[in-house]
């Protein structure tokens, strides 16, 4: 069973993304910002991580950049966010996916499915 | 969640208020209604801040007295609405009876209200006005709520600003068109002391002074004399002294030194006086010139508001009123010709046929502001029969930046027998100039004949040895050549083609410059030019050179109007734009959480309900109406600034044939027929795909509506080589648009169908806006409408590989690039911060 890390600081929307995921067969993990995905990332492995940007704490784009400095482990990443408007950005930047938040998860789970295959 | 809602609901509303065609006062009534209903406060208010920034008043307000409106006003720092617009920091208050700002200000009137809250409306750091609500009850307002009434007074800000724009510019836009009017008038009579009387009195309600003294300087006697008196002189005494020596009173000053002189504080300011002069309390005296030379003075004395109360002049009735005289001098003077003109005409009866002509000629200049027609009079008066009688004339105008002359029109038959049936065509006819110049001008009657032609391609550098044009410039004086081939001061490449074999020059002299030549000759009946006709040529030019002068100062001001008229539109959409997509964007990242939350689960329910459930119905419309907020935000976004188009080379076409195909089912289902006229040798050009996609989404969405019931949609793309653009056009037939709102259509949210957003022309107008590009639409009302945009095929600055090279905020991860374009707070933080250094 693949583990997917869902980093989200809406309690709601981790719920959602975690009981969608979780009747797909994956296993889920959540945590609320970068710290926490941190202390995740430092006793386990997940095979691919959800990622939004905008959050308290430690945001998307800081953790992105740690995960991506750690070479040794190479994590695919989906960015999930509200903005649409930096999807260029991040296309350039890493080879993974940018979705933007959408009431219908169909897109994400694509994507998921693309990147574990 | 709740609060967020209702937050974008009321900002809906408000942006769409805010770009209402409604009048800033009935805007900003509809604004506190809004508030008070959505908010549950008793009483709403806006104040304004008035001109000067220290007072506001009250300007739009619900659940107070109505006579209080306009009735109110405050001084900033006074009471808690002072207070916040002192501070520019919003405000809650529990108990406003006990509120310590209320101590030294008995604000009767609040006391019925027990709470309030209260923001400032702030633009670019300005405090522009205040907002206010109260409740009856006692309230405890939220930080929640300070916060939405702050938004809702940035939403406002934008259309506050733009409503007092627009006043100042109508106002300036105004005095723009009293001048052109009064040059109009001054120039279409030439009484000379109708004109005069016209100066004083125009001068005197222009400005809003009392009178208005007009001095001329007689030549002989070096007098100010009084010609004409405008507006309340108190007694007699005052114009007992009608002369003035030159450096006598204010006149006599002002017309020695040439300067204007604004006294304001009369009769403290005493020195220079007379003391007729010191009964007034303000004065303002201007120079009358004509080439550098007094001709004159003009005074106007005091100055009054409209309710009639004595106010200072200032440096814009001194600007205003120097334009005035300035026009005034230079008709005064062309009118003293006149009136030398006539009594040369009544002295000398044997030249009496000669001078009627020029007089009709002269009027026919000065009452002629059309600058290509006026030249054509010129000419026309050149070879008038009865006039000055020559067989043919070029007119040749100096271009001051490339420093040649250059032809503009030759007046003159083709060949002899044309020449012939003309002239005899005029004898038998017996026509005067007036009647001739009528029948020149009803269209049809001209063609462009081949000296005209010819005549047109003339161009000379105005150097010496270039030939005689050239040195009739820089000499300022007129030519008689009598043999052409062995003058060696003829040039002759540029006169052969003409068949000049004798002729003569002369120059045409405005404002002691030398602005154009006028060349004639007498191919057909080659009758001698003698020395007489070059003299008569030369008074005449001296007129023509004056009225060009005219033509040339009124259709400056023509032009000055109507860039100023362009402008302010402009202006005005822009920063409504611009407004607008701050605050959309904000909002919308807001709103889009908790609406992908419900959505979510909604789905999810929706899974799990089976069909024969009756509540499936329930969520499938949450699921629906879910889905069509995220719509709207996505456009609202879409509009949003940080949108900058990301360029790369792209084919239009394909972009077309894309947008196309998403519209292909739809299209085929209404009836549409659809027509492609896509030109050969259309080049790739640079664009952001995506957003030049949306535009052509949105055109046809747009005409797919108008043509529900059938139609033809025609789409249309070429290249235009010299302007370097791609030319698109999407037309339809679905009916147009209607006259009274077509000029609303490119404004955001204004639609006209019960599903729509009305942004998509919004978008696509800023779109190609960014792209350096145009959209216009041309209206058929009745037919259907031709949206036609143009894209610049390469941008000046910005592809995004130019930009990566440029950019500071660059950084490489695993060996990749980043790029980012600084718009959102956070990028824009790594940027600046621990992540600029560049990682391996
Ligand atoms: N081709 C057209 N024929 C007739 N009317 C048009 C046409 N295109 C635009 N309009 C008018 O202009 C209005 C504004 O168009 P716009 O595309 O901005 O908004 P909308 O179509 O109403 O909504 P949206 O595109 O956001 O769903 C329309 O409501 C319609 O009245
Ligand atoms: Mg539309």
């Amino acid at each position: 069973m693949k583990t997917v890390l869902i980093v989200d600081d809406e309690e709601n929307i981790r719920i959602l993304y975690k009981e969608e995921l979780a009747d797909e067969g994956y296993n889920v993990i959540l945590a609320s910002n970068g710290y926490e995905a941190l202390e995740v990332l430092s006793v386990q492995k997940p095979d691919a991580i959800i990622l939004d940007i905008k959050m308290p704490g430690m945001d998307g784009v800081n953790l992105l950049k740690l995960i991506k400095e750690r070479k040794e482990d190479d994590i695919p990443v989906i960015i999930c966010s509200a903005y649409e408007e930096y999807k260029q950005d991040f296309s350039l930047w890493a080879s993974e996916e940018y979705i933007v938040k959408s009431s219908d998860l169909t897109k994400m789970k694509g994507a998921l499915k693309r990147i574990l295959k | 969640m709740e609060n967020s809602k209702i937050e974008f609901e009321i900002l809906r509303d408000i942006l769409k208020i805010s770009n209402s065609t409604l009048n800033l006062h009935e805007r900003l009534n509809q604004v506190v209604e809004e508030i008070v209903e959505k908010m549950h406060v008793d009483a709403c208010a806006i104040y304004l801040v008035k001109k000067g920034g220290e007072t506001l008043s009250l300007k739009g307000a619900v659940g107070l007295n109505p006579e209080m409106i306009n009735g109110i006003s405050l001084k900033v720092g006074e009471g808690i609405t002072g207070w916040v617009a002192a501070e520019k920091t919003p405000l809650a208050v529990l108990e406003i009876f006990k509120d310590p700002r209320m101590k030294n200000f008995p604000g009767s009137w609040e006391e019925k209200y027990r709470s309030m809250i209260s923001a400032p409306i702030l633009f670019l750091g300005k405090c522009l006005g205040v907002i206010n609500a109260w409740t009856i009850e006692e309230k405890a307002f939220t930080t929640d709520d300070l916060h939405l009434l702050s938004s809702i007074a940035d939403g406002m800000s934008g259309s506050i600003r733009n409503a007092q724009l627009y006043l100042d510019a109508t106002k300036q836009y105004e005095e723009l068109v009293s001048l052109y009017d009064i040059s109009k008038m001054l120039n279409s009579t030439l009484e000379l002391q109708e004109l005069i009387g016209m100066v004083t009195r125009k001068s005197t309600e222009f400005i809003g002074a009392s009178g208005c003294m007009l001095h001329i300087l007689d030549v002989k006697d070096n007098l100010l004399k009084v010609k004409s008196m405008y507006g309340l002189y108190k007694s007699p005494e005052e114009i007992s002294r009608t002369q003035l020596r030159l450096g006598e009173g204010v006149a006599g000053q002002v017309a020695i030194k040439a300067i204007p002189m604004m006294i304001n504080n009369l009769p403290e300011e005493s020195e220079h006086l007379l003391p007729m002069e010191k009964i007034f309390s303000s004065l303002l005296c201007i120079p009358m010139t004509v080439k550098d030379r007094v001709i004159g003075t003009l005074t106007l004395h005091d100055k009054k508001d409209a309710s009639g109360l004595l106010v200072p002049f200032d440096k814009d009735d001194m600007n205003l009123l120097m334009a005035l005289a300035s026009q005034g001098a230079l008709v005064l003077e062309n009118a003293w010709n006149y009136e030398r003109a006539e009594r040369l005409f009544q002295e000398n009866a044997q030249k009496a046929n000669d001078f009627a002509i020029l007089y009709e000629i002269s009027n026919a200049m000065n009452t002629t502001m059309n600058l290509d027609q006026l030249l054509k009079i010129i000419l026309k008066a050149v070879t008038f029969g009865g006039g000055l009688n020559f067989n043919r004339s070029i007119l040749l105008l100096v271009n001051e930046k490339t420093n040649t002359l250059q032809g503009m029109l030759g007046v003159g038959p083709d060949s002899g027998e044309d020449a012939f049936r003309i002239w005899t065509e005029i004898g038998s006819k017996k026509m005067s100039f007036k009647e001739w110049i009528a029948s020149v001008n009803a269209s049809g009657q001209e063609r462009t004949s081949r000296f005209d032609q010819l005549a047109k391609g003339i161009r000379v550098p105005i150097e010496y040895g270039k030939g005689v044009l050239a040195l009739t410039v820089l000499e300022k004086k007129g030519f008689n050549i009598r043999n052409i081939q062995e003058d060696p001061r003829v040039n002759p490449d540029v006169l052969k083609k003409l068949e000049f074999e004798s002729f003569a020059t002369v120059p045409l002299i405005s404002q002691d410059r030398v602005i154009g030549v006028i060349v004639v000759d007498n191919l057909y009946n080659k009758r001698e030019i003698t020395d007489k006709d070059l003299r008569r040529l030369e008074l005449f030019a001296s007129q023509a050179g004056l009225a060009i002068e005219n033509a040339k100062v009124y259709s400056d001001l023509e032009k000055a109007t109507r860039s100023i008229r362009e402008l302010q539109d402009r202006l005005i959409q822009s920063e409504k734009m611009a407004a607008l997509g701050e605050m959309a964007a904000s909002i919308a990242h807001e709103i889009r959480n908790p609406l992908v939350s419900i959505g979510g689960f909604a789905r999810r329910l929706d899974s799990k309900l089976d069909a024969s459930n009756p509540e499936k119905r329930y969520s499938r419309i949450i699921v629906k109406e879910v889905g069509r907020l995220e719509k709207v935000l996505q456009e609202v976004l879409a509009f949003s600034r940080s949108a900058e188009p990301l360029f790369s080379e792209c084919s239009v076409i394909t972009l077309l044939e894309e947008a196309l195909e998403v519209y292909e089912e739809s299209f085929s289902e209404c009836g549409i027929e659809v027509i492609r006229d896509f030109h050969e040798g259309v080049p790739n050009i640079h664009v952001d795909s995506n957003q030049i996609k949306q535009v052509f989404i949105n055109l046809f969405s747009n005409a797919q509506h108008a043509m529900s019931k059938g139609g033809r949609l025609t789409v249309g793309c070429e290249y235009k080589a010299v302007e370097g653009e791609a030319m698109i056009y999407v037309s339809d037939t679905g009916g147009g648009i209607s006259e009274d709102v077509i000029t609303n259509i490119f404004n955001p949210f204004f639609t006209t169908k019960h599903t729509g957003t009305g942004l998509g022309l919004a978008i696509s107008h800023r779109v190609v806006d960014m792209h350096g590009g145009d959209i216009l639409v041309k209206n058929e009302p009745g037919v259907g409408v031709t949206f036609t945009i143009s894209l610049p095929a390469r941008q000046k600055r910005g592809g995004i590989s130019e930009e990566m090279d440029l950019s500071a905020a660059r950084t490489g991860v695993k060996g990749k690039e980043v790029h980012y374009r600084g718009q959102g707070d956070f990028l824009n933080g790594m940027g600046k911060g621990e992540g600029s250094e560049s990682i391996p």
